[in-house]
């Protein structure tokens, strides 16, 4: 035989086979309980079920990384159970309890190993379950963008926070520990999910899938709690996250009208002043008035301008503390008629509302520029009136028609996640419910 | 294909790569160097550390349809943990790397030529951590490097150190030759390692591979799966 590359004919004698792989046990050198580790290899850390001392597996010292952390606490699904998920056997090796950065808001993320196809997560957050892997796969933009491609899914950006480890229990193939905090950012094409988490050392991109919590507990072979509204479910298809907008709109409004009911609303000055050319570079005054408690100021601006402008520099004073709050508002209104007929631009009133002052005596301090201060006396001595009227305590419509937007958009969002949890059902088999 | 006794115990030991230079005795893990036509010991190998891989020497599979055969295993490892570089020997004689980390496998073929000036200025900037010179502190993965005329970002900066091997390989890998390895990948699933020892500069460019894809054959039986 020569020595050119030849690939190796069938009856070439086989390399002696490596001995069967199979888990390895030790034991825990803080209690001497026994320890299992079911990736062997490919674990770092693992927990020792008796006392539930983080042990570094990393190497053959067998090194104690944590002794016995806080209370031990238990899973839905015990380490070591296997069930069919996707087609492929999977055994569960670890869990870990993480939560938000305040602490709100509370998940548990299993561990599932396959010695052939690797590693997911199975996330749990209120009863909802998502089987995640990492993508291997560059995201560019991920954590940064409003929307990204990934994977062959527009995703849309959902949130970003910190998660927070708080228990570990069984073997990961990192060095796990209650103190890791990542930075993550959310992403949702339900029934989807994109995480991207970020440290010093490393970007992981990880997508999730929507899994029914029924068949989470049939393929475990456990009684899984039923699915509850709270919290936030991202990729969640089912309705009773409508329940929480329901009582969220029926909240909102109650406020808001709570909050008209107790508006004073109240008028507290209405003066017309008559400007003449002679009023330029003055400053006029409002009589004062008196706001009984904090509230927003509203300034209602209102005169009679015939292709003419109006510029008004305010300044709201409180003449018991010479704190002021300057506005400036500028009128103009304009008509005329051309090729395409009778035109109108700008108009004769303006409101304006200011954020809430403190209680007080003030007055308003108004620094006026017309279009009528620049004409020639002799031309026009008319005059311009100008109706200022200011009100206090004024309820405020917007936050709430905002807040019905926003509650309202998520319904939306909810049916066509349901639209497309169904396609995907429809695809996977056509299982009729 | 040639064959050899072992120099150490007299076991028959195969390179069944021309290119081979080097192979640990399957008996008594002896490290061999080939020569022209005779081979040495150069020292043994320590039994390497146990893992659940489901790979072993002589395991089969294929790439782009064309055949290959595991033919040698480095373990490297670095702080947080282990893994497998097996070396693979395709049909047509060209060699490359399975990286088997995480329950994730990658294969890759080592960049021939001169090294893209990307790779070049990627070491400039992570060769500290190996050396333990200024700025070491500040190597953080995220940055993108072309090579040829993909864009990869790199995402992950280890040193790392060979805890052993087995089998053949086309260069002698002492147990304690420390590295510093970066591995980049791209958006069509497309992956590099870029390796530096401190004298010799790879590329090897590739992809991450589902385990199904690569049609694996004679594998290593794992208990209970």
């Amino acid at each position: 035989m020569g020595g050119e590359p030849s690939i190796i004919p069938s009856e070439e004698p086989a390399p002696p086979p490596r001995t069967p792989g199979r888990p390895r046990t030790f034991a825990c050198p803080n209690c001497g309980g026994p320890v299992t580790l079911r990736a062997v290899g490919q674990s770092v850390t693992a927990t020792c079920s008796q006392c539930s001392s983080l042990i570094d597996v990393a190497d053959e010292n067998l090194s104690i990384i944590q002794t016995a952390q806080s209370a031990m606490q238990g899973a839905e699904i015990p380490i070591g159970a296997r069930a069919r998920l996707k087609e492929v056997e999977w055994e569960v090796v670890g869990f870990m309890r993480r939560c938000d950065g305040p602490g709100d808001f509370q998940w548990t993320e299993y561990l599932l190993f396959n010695p052939y196809h690797g590693y997911r997560f199975l996330a749990e957050e209120y009863g909802h379950w998502t089987l995640v892997k990492m993508l291997n796969r560059d995201v560019p933009g991920a954590g940064d963008q409003g929307w990204i491609d990934a994977n062959g899914r527009s995703y849309q950006f959902f949130g970003k926070g910190f998660a927070r480890t708080t228990y570990v229990a069984g073997e990961f193939f990192w060095r796990a520990s209650t103190s890791d905090v990542t930075a993550v950012t959310d992403y949702i094409a339900p029934p989807y999910r994109l995480m991207v988490e970020k440290n010093d050392e490393e970007i992981i991109v990880s997508e999730g899938e929507y899994i029914d919590a029924s068949d989470v507990a049939a393929a475990f072979n456990v009684h899984l709690g039923t699915p509850s509204s709270a919290g936030v479910s991202q990729v969640n298809p089912h309705k009773p996250s409508l329940t929480i907008i329901v009582l969220a709109v029926i909240a909102a409004t109650m406020l808001q009208f709570t909050s008209l009911a107790i508006s004073a609303n109240a008028l507290v000055n209405r003066q017309t002043y008559n400007l003449t050319p002679a009023d330029k570079d003055k400053t006029l005054s409002s009589e004062s008035f008196r706001l009984e408690r904090e509230g927003n100021v509203e300034i209602d601006t209102y005169s009679s301008l015939n292709n003419d402008w109006l510029e008004l520099d305010m300044a709201l004073v409180n003449i018991e503390t010479n704190q002021s709050y300057s506005v400036f508002r500028a009128l103009e209104h304009y008509n005329g008629t051309d090729s395409d007929g009778a035109w109108e631009e700008g108009g004769n009133s303006d409101t304006v509302l200011l954020p809430p002052v403190p209680p007080g005596t003030y007055k308003l301090l108004i620094d006026p520029d017309a279009g009528l201060f620049s004409k020639s006396p002799s031309l026009s001595a008319s005059t311009q009136p100008v109706t200022i009227a200011i009100r206090y305590d004024v309820p405020i419509w917007s936050n709430y028609l905002i807040a019905m937007a926003l509650l309202l958009t998520v319904p939306a969002i909810s049916m066509i996640r349901r639209m497309m949890f169904e396609k995907s059902r429809w695809e996977k088999g056509g299982v009729a419910e | 294909m040639r064959k050899f006794d072992c120099p150490s115990c007299g076991a028959e030991l195969t390179f069944r790569s021309a290119q081979s230079a080097y192979a640990v005795c399957a008996y008594c893990q002896s490290m061999v160097v080939r020569t022209d036509v005779d081979v040495r010991s150069i020292g043994v190998m320590a039994a390497l550390p146990d893992d659940m891989s489901p790979l072993q020497l002589g395991s089969g599979g294929y790439f782009e349809g064309q055949p290959f055969t595991l033919i040698g295993r480095l373990k490297i490892g670095w702080r947080d943990g282990l893994w497998n570089e097996w070396h693979l020997l395709m049909a047509d004689g060209r060699r490359g790397w399975i990286g088997e980390a995480q329950g994730s496998f990658s294969i890759s073929f080592e960049l021939e030529g001169a090294l893209p000036q990307d790779v070049t200025q990627t070491f400039e900037y992570c060769l500290p951590l190996l050396t333990g010179g200024e700025g070491a502190d500040e190597v953080r993965p995220g940055f993108t490097v072309e090579l040829g005329s993909t864009t990869l970002r790199a995402v992950d900066i280890k040193l790392a150190t060979c805890l052993g091997s087995e089998g053949e390989l086309p260069f002698t890998a002492p147990k304690g030759r420390r590295t510093v390895a970066i591995d980049c990948i791209g958006k069509e699933g497309e992956f590099a390692t870029l390796d530096h020892d401190g004298r010799v500069v790879r590329a090897y460019v590739g992809r991450y591979v589902e385990w199904d894809d690569f049609r694996f054959s004679n594998l290593r039986p794992l208990e209970g799966w």
